[in-house]
């Protein structure tokens, strides 16, 4: 059975993409890597492979006006909710694809065109097929390109006989979170002993909750305070949310990441504690 | 004078840069536009003065007047809506509000109503205004009450922390800003995400300069891509773990370390002269 795994964290910055390289690693042959964060893709820069297939991603369409017809009238201006249309010219960087503008128009001055807003592919590496995808600066619909990664891992895992998909969440709650998160099978939340980050798996928590999706979590940066750390596992208890690692502050994580590779695959006292939690991780799942 | 500080990358320490600025510059108002995980109240730990709704117009499917013709199905370019056999069902998590769907409808079927997706809280925090704003579970238009947030303050010095990443959240909480501190460490994950924070705020057309924080983890990587490009590199903050633990507890560098009020009124007084000279 095909399961599906998403890493989450909230806050951004808590090791979430060291932690989902590490599980990757741990779990490679099995596995289909999808990178979500599309807006911030880091998980490449590990992995740095060579594009199997690769393509651009046409994430919704922008309104485009024709300077011949326009008579500039303004009621695009008027209807038009985002403040994306004035004078004839569209602000692209404002302007939401709604189609609300050419439907409006008397001229028919106006058309509605699909435009590139990323890319989505993905790759072989040492851990198995890879799923990334990015957007273009500045360009919004992440959802959507988030909806098609997991689209394309269940064809790579069907086509290579994978039975897990790990899922490298982006941060936050909106669009690409709940991309990532319905219908998945478990929600991994990394969250790192900051008041910060204790207030965001609250939220994160909530969320996962709010799409009925199960939640663990794996407790990363120990030592950076107790008595934060306290807190979280007061808080994972209570919600009866099971901890399925707790992993030490460890330069060695950093350094990995510099070198290129996964924290697991570099060694030290980090990769000890993730090795050794890595039965209760596979009994979860 | 409005100064967003922005990252790309999430946890790179983006509020800790807007918190000790704003509190050793003494700044007219604070906006924590992170609307998806607000971190700000952590540090102020406010009496809410005030909170509010933030709401967007929402369709309103009367089905006594829907003949299901499916033009307003046809017209979503966000598939907010559906025909089933019997009626049109609407998934609000995906609507953006734009209105289209009531426009097209012939039948007049359609109507909009008010939905709550988030909320503003204000707090006085000493001699500062602050605001932040908070995007309700399951809602996915950040940008909405990222820009409810931002009316609340238009005169004076304004601090903004805006959410990580790059897309529409991002560019709503920094479009109209005089200058942009862009905050990354010196790690590949960090020298990644700057570069395309530093595609976006060029693409608006905002002045900015740069803030590395965790100076002396990593490498050389973003100090040598910030000469090259010409940026400014506004400051650096060590690497250590006397202030990784004060963040993690709660606590404002600028209260604990002396030193730090001194570096950050530096900061201050560099983006003040970057934003005079335009």
């Amino acid at each position: 059975m095909l399961k599906e795994i998403v890493v989450l964290s909230g806050k951004g910055g808590t090791g979430k993409t060291s932690i989902t390289a590490s599980l990757a690693t741990a779990f490679r042959d099995r596995v289909v890597l999808v990178d979500a964060d599309v807006d911030a893709p880091n998980m490449l820069i590990l992995l740095d492979p060579e594009a199997k297939e690769k393509r651009a991603f046409t994430g919704g369409k922008k309104a485009f006006v024709d300077r011949e017809i326009c008579d500039k009238c303004g009621v695009c201006t008027k209807y038009c909710r985002f403040s994306a249309i004035d004078d004839g010219e569209v602000d692209f960087i404002r302007c939401e694809g709604c189609g609300v503008c050419a439907f409006v128009c008397p001229k028919s001055a106006i058309e509605m065109r699909e435009v590139r807003s990323g890319e989505i592919g993905w790759a072989e590496t040492r851990w198995g097929p890879f799923v990334f995808a990015r957007l273009d600066p500045g360009e919004g619909n992440s959802g959507k390109l988030v909806t098609e990664e997991r689209n394309l891992a269940r064809d790579l895992a069907k086509r290579y006989g994978k039975d897990l998909i790990l899922v490298d969440g982006p941060p936050g709650m909106g669009c690409p979170v709940i991309a990532s998160l319905t219908g998945v099978d478990l929600a991994i939340a990394v969250v790192e002993p900051t008041l910060s980050a204790l207030h965001d798996l609250q939220r994160v928590y909530s969320q996962a909750s709010h799409f009925g999706v199960k939640v663990a979590l794996i407790l990363n940066k120990i030592g950076l305070s107790d008595e934060v750390s306290s807190s979280i596992r007061f808080f994972a208890n209570g919600h009866d949310i099971p901890i399925l690692a707790e992993v030490p502050y460890d330069e060695a994580v950093p350094k990995a990441m510099i070198e290129g590779i996964s924290f697991l695959e570099h060694g030290g006292e980090a990769a000890n504690s993730l090795r050794a939690s890595l039965k209760s991780i596979e009994k979860m799942i | 004078m409005k100064i967003a500080i922005a990252s790309g990358k999430g946890g790179t320490g983006k509020t800790s840069v807007a918190l000790n600025l704003a509190v050793s510059a003494s700044v007219d108002t604070v906006l924590d536009c992170d609307v998806e995980a607000p971190n700000l109240h952590i540090f102020f730990k406010p009496h809410w003065n005030l909170e509010e709704t933030v709401f967007v117009k929402t369709p309103a499917i009367d089905s006594s007047k829907c003949d299901l013709c499916g033009k307003c199905v046809e017209f979503c370019n966000y598939n907010a809506l559906a025909k089933l056999r019997d009626k049109v069902i609407f998934f609000s998590h995906l609507c953006h509000s734009c209105g289209g769907c009531s426009i097209v409808c012939d039948r007049g079927a359609i109507s909009e109503v008010d939905r709550p997706i988030g909320i503003l809280r204000y707090a006085r925090v000493g001699d500062m205004d602050f605001w932040e704003g908070r995007l309700n579970y399951g809602e996915s238009l950040a940008p909405v009450v990222i820009s409810a947030l931002k009316e609340k303050a238009e005169d004076g010095t304004i601090v903004i922390d805006s959410p990580p990443g790059n897309t529409c959240p991002m560019v709503e909480a920094v479009i109209d800003s005089d200058f942009a501190i862009l905050v990354t460490e010196p790690t590949p994950f960090g020298f990644s995400d700057l570069k395309l924070a530093v595609g976006v705020v060029r693409k608006l057309g905002i002045p900015f300069g740069v803030v590395i924080n965790k100076h002396g983890l990593g490498d050389d990587r973003v100090e040598r891509y910030c000469k090259d490009e010409g940026i400014d590199i506004l400051m650096r903050i060590p690497y250590s773990m006397r202030l990784a633990s004060a963040y993690a507890r709660g606590e404002t560098w600028v209260e604990l370390f002396p030193e730090m009020r001194g570096k950050f009124l530096g900061l201050f007084e560099a983006v003040r002269k970057r934003c005079l000279k335009r």
